[in-house]
């Protein structure tokens, strides 16, 4: 017979520990071995050979690197400066009721997330697409010519702005629910009797409002660059990373370099450069909206 | 008044553009799916003469929609339930019984909120060959569930710390043992956030691509999405097939979300928000 102490620890051993140990064995572990990957030259069989930093140094003078970086730049500030503005000012309309159908809205700027970014991928290429393109044969109409097609579809530089453009289309509606949800706990009395002394919309949205809604806007931020790292599947699936590399992203790079020519240790170098990456954006938004936030506390 | 009515006129104008965007893409993926494919080269904007469901049954049985459905449908429902279990197990074990060592266990637990899923492919795929269940149904369930536990943890943990504690107090003095208590009491209380965990858990394991493209090979095991690339890549010319196989593959997690709105949208931004 166990004592009641026994028995208590067993019973939380018993719950805690195999979901501990799948997170270990799957998530924390492979972390780790990356790191350490690294910092080799393996290509998927033979022993291990250590190179130091070598895979980083031939990194930064990899030009598809550099562009892998700046599409992921791209996809962080087309989530900062276009998902969360939409779904902001779309919560906001539809919270402070200055139009109806609120459900109605909501549940379909919502629709987009709840379908498959391969689905979506595909969707938008085939309306992109110069064969069958919605897009062109619209726009041709409008302009009154048949078989338009959009110049800037065979631009190398640009090639990346429609992926983003779908990018904004998919999240929109996920940073309109965060926003409507963080409305919800808005000190409604104060808007109320700020509205009977007679101030304005604009009033009571940057004196009240945005204060309130300052954390919530930090998390989206930390939100929006933490998936725009982990974004592969849309561009995957919309361009290959293509054409040339103009839609490459790292973690795409990464792919391409590790199960497709099989340069494991470079592959893993990239994925560090990926969790680094993200550390130090996350911990640099954080900070600069600390300030912020720390500015409006003191009054200043 | 009269520039109070201009305003909200032109918020409409707003919203209902944005509408449009987001609505026509997915009406359109609709009507191109009843067309045959003369249609869709012929006039892409145009609405189908009649409807085609033979696309339908060509992309479920021809493109093997439905072996790729089903499979889904197993790596979805199979780690979902032993996420959701072993989620509010642990939840129980971190959320009541106050050992030191939890809020180590819970911050370790965390890292995987904000861990590119990326950055463990390559060691996973190693460790999966490692144990030999590499192109097996395992080899995508158990990460499934490594990656999902972490949120699911985090809510049911949440959920059951507000739980009163007079409640297993009483049964530990009925001399109940604590796994009793984790089934006979703490499971059925917490059904309202097991619920949520289940729909967000279902909805991101069913949309996944990159764990059933990398881990496994061989078609028989593949899933709705990677299937769906697999035929649907630049070169195919079969569009009515495809579109109506995109539709396949959405229609239960938009009907999921019109009947689940509500647990769902919670869920996500709960999970958004305290990640």
């Amino acid at each position: 017979m166990l004592t009641r102490a026994a028995n208590k620890r067993l019973s939380y051993i018993i719950l805690v520990v195999p979901t501990l140990t799948l997170f270990l064995l799957f998530v924390i572990l492979p972390i780790i071995y990356s790191f350490f990957l690294g910092l080799t030259d393996w290509s998927g069989y033979g022993a291990f050979r250590f190179i130091g930093l070598r895979n980083f140094q031939d990194l930064f003078s990899d030009r598809v690197f550099y562009i892998a970086f700046r599409n992921n730049i791209y996809f962080i500030l087309a989530s900062t400066f276009g998902q969360i503005p939409i779904g902001f000012f779309i919560a906001y309309l539809l919270h402070r009721k200055l139009v109806a159908g609120r459900v109605f809205f909501e549940s379909m700027f919502f629709l987009p997330m709840v379908i498959s970014t391969i689905v979506v991928a595909i969707l938008w290429s085939n309306i992109f697409s110069p064969q069958i393109g919605a897009l062109n044969v619209f726009i041709g109409r409008l302009l009154g010519q048949k078989n338009y097609v959009l110049p800037w579809m065979d631009n190398l530089g640009a090639a990346i702005f429609p992926v983003c453009f779908v990018l904004i289309w998919k999240y929109a509606g996920f940073y309109m629910l965060i926003y409507l949800s963080a409305l919800q706990k808005l000190p409604h009395e104060m808007i109320e009797a700020a509205t009977i002394d007679g101030a304005r919309e604009s009033q009571i949205f940057f004196r009240i409002i945005i204060p309130v809604l300052w954390t919530t806007l930090q998390t989206t931020i930390v939100l929006s660059i933490s998936g725009s790292m982990r974004a592969f599947d849309l561009v995957f699936a919309m361009t290959g990373g293509g054409p040339a590399h103009s839609t490459e992203l790292l973690a795409t790079y990464m792919y391409n370099k590790t199960f497709e020519v099989y340069r494991y240790g470079y592959g893993s170098a990239i994925s560090t450069m990926i969790v680094v990456i993200s550390v130090l954006l996350i911990g640099s938004s954080i900070w600069l909206t600390g300030i912020r936030a720390r500015g409006e506390r003191t009054g200043s | 008044m009269i520039r109070k009515t201009a305003i909200r006129i032109l918020l409409y104008f707003f919203l209902i553009g944005f509408a449009f965007l987001t609505l026509y893409p997915l009406f359109w993926l609709l009507i191109s799916s009843f067309k045959s494919n003369q249609e869709i080269l012929l006039n892409s904007l145009a609405l189908p003469t009649t409807l085609r469901f033979d696309n339908y049954t060509e992309a479920w049985s021809l493109a093997k929609m439905g072996l790729f459905a089903r499979n889904s449908v197993i790596y979805s429902a199979s780690a979902t339930v032993l996420t959701v279990l072993l989620s509010v197990s642990a939840g129980y074990g971190l959320g009541k019984f106050k050992y030191k060592v939890s809020g180590l266990i819970y911050s370790i637990l965390l890292l995987g909120l904000v861990i590119p899923i990326h950055a463990t492919l390559i060691p996973l795929f190693l460790l999966l060959k490692t144990f030999r269940i590499l192109n097996t149904m395992v080899a995508v369930i158990l990460p499934y569930i490594a990656f999902a536990m972490p949120l699911g943890t985090f809510l049911a943990a949440t959920y059951i710390r507000d739980i009163p504690d007079e409640m297993e107090e009483s049964a530990v003095i009925d001399g109940c043992g604590y796994l009793k208590i984790y089934w006979n009491i703490v499971v059925p209380i917490a059904r309202p956030v097991m619920m949520t965990i289940t729909i967000i858990t279902f909805l991101n394991n069913w949309n996944e691509f990159i764990f059933v493209f990398l881990f496994t090979s061989s078609v028989a095991l593949r899933s709705l999405s990677v299937g769906l690339l697999m035929f649907a890549g630049p070169y195919t010319k079969n569009y009515a097939m495809q579109f109506a196989a995109m539709v396949i593959a959405s229609l239960p997690m938009i009907l999921m979300y019109l009947v689940f709105r509500k647990p769902m949208v919670k869920g996500m931004v709960a999970g958004a928000v305290k990640g």
